[in-house]
């Protein structure tokens, strides 16, 4: 039952990740649903890895590497998007 | 169907969605998650054949615990590609290699002028011993308990995100042997593969004997390339 709970949890989770992708404008708030959408995954996958008599191991070594690539993957796109801001401004001051 | 990534809060203003929009897609979004739930309570909750299959071959890996053994010796391709995706993300953040000017400067550039608080001066050096010193022991704890390379870089990264923080210490990136202890994981573990190539006769496919001491090496390269790029991420971004 419990981690019934916690599936749906993870479900939801990416739900809530999946409808400020589609609504938010602002590119720091799709970043921030993109990782909430990923967070979901990762509760979802280690719920379903919980059996009564063993725990498989195999979704959370995907959960382990995956938490790190997916801080790697957020910091690069928050590098690109400095890099369009930067592009953004420069624009902005040069003369019409 | 996605709103325009914008930049401003002033644009996102203007180019909002309309409400009957969103209310569409909170719709939509929720009768997709409700029917994931509905196929989950539906689903069979016997135990997968991978997890026995990973569970009972245990002892061929050199490990004893389940999930190093299929990050580093079931699974261990994905592990290489991960740590070649992390290569990836840390040579576009690194700084431009073409300026020579920070090769003769240490790693860990000290300014004598900034003034620390002591207290937190010295906190900051027992917090970044005991983030290396922790960071150790998840590394060696990972072949029987929960633990290893991933766990252990994230530790001394954030040691090192402490030390980053308090202002006096910079981290020069374009130091001699950086960017080789950057790629260190990524080179030792395809060095493994081929060593392993040669050995069993398939890359990446451990002799049973010696899976332990590559599984080990490749932990302790691995450790030292996600703790660096983890920490290069951190100042590239806040500077």
């Amino acid at each position: 039952m419990q981690e019934l709970m916690y599936s749906a949890g993870g479900v939801a989770l990416f739900g809530v990740g999946l409808y400020g992708l589609i609504v938010a404008g602002h590119i720091i708030r799709k970043l921030i649903a993109v990782n909430i959408s990923g967070i979901g995954v990762f509760m979802f996958l280690l719920a379903t890895a919980s059996h009564v008599e063993l725990t498989d191991p195999v979704p959370h070594a995907m959960v382990l590497t995956g938490i790190v690539v997916a801080v790697a993957g957020t910091a690069l796109c928050l590098w690109l998007v400095l890099q369009i801001h930067a592009v953004d401004v420069a624009s902005k001051e040069l003369p019409k | 169907m996605f709103g325009e990534p914008v930049l401003s809060e002033s644009q996102e203003q203007s180019n909002r969605m309309s409400a009957w929009i969103r209310v569409g897609v909170a719709i939509v979004v929720t009768c997709l998650c409700s029917l994931v739930i509905v196929l989950i309570l539906q689903h069979d909750k016997g135990i997968p054949p991978l997890a026995r299959l990973a569970l009972s071959n245990l002892e061929f890996t050199g490990v004893e615990n389940p999930v190093t053994a299929v990050l580093l010796n079931y699974r261990s391709y994905d592990t290489l590609l991960e740590i070649a995706v992390l290569m990836i993300v840390a040579v576009t953040v690194l700084p431009n290699f073409q300026c020579d000017a920070g090769a003769a400067q240490p790693f860990v550039v000290i300014d004598e002028q900034h003034k620390v608080d002591p207290i937190l001066a010295g906190l900051v050096k027992w917090l970044v011993s005991c983030a290396v010193i922790s960071g150790g022991y998840l590394l060696w704890t990972g072949a029987h308990a929960p633990g290893g390379a991933f766990q252990a870089g994230a530790v001394i990264a954030g040691g090192g995100v402490a030390l980053a923080v308090v202002g006096k210490y910079r981290f020069n990136w374009l130091a001699n042997g950086v960017s080789v202890a950057i790629v260190l994981g990524l080179a030792v573990f395809m060095g493994v593969a081929g060593l392993s190539k040669a050995m069993s006769g398939v890359a990446l496919a451990f002799p049973v004997d010696e899976a332990g001491l590559l599984i080990l090496i490749v932990e302790i390269a691995a450790t030292v390339s996600i703790a660096l790029v983890l920490l290069l991420l951190f100042t590239e971004l806040n500077d």
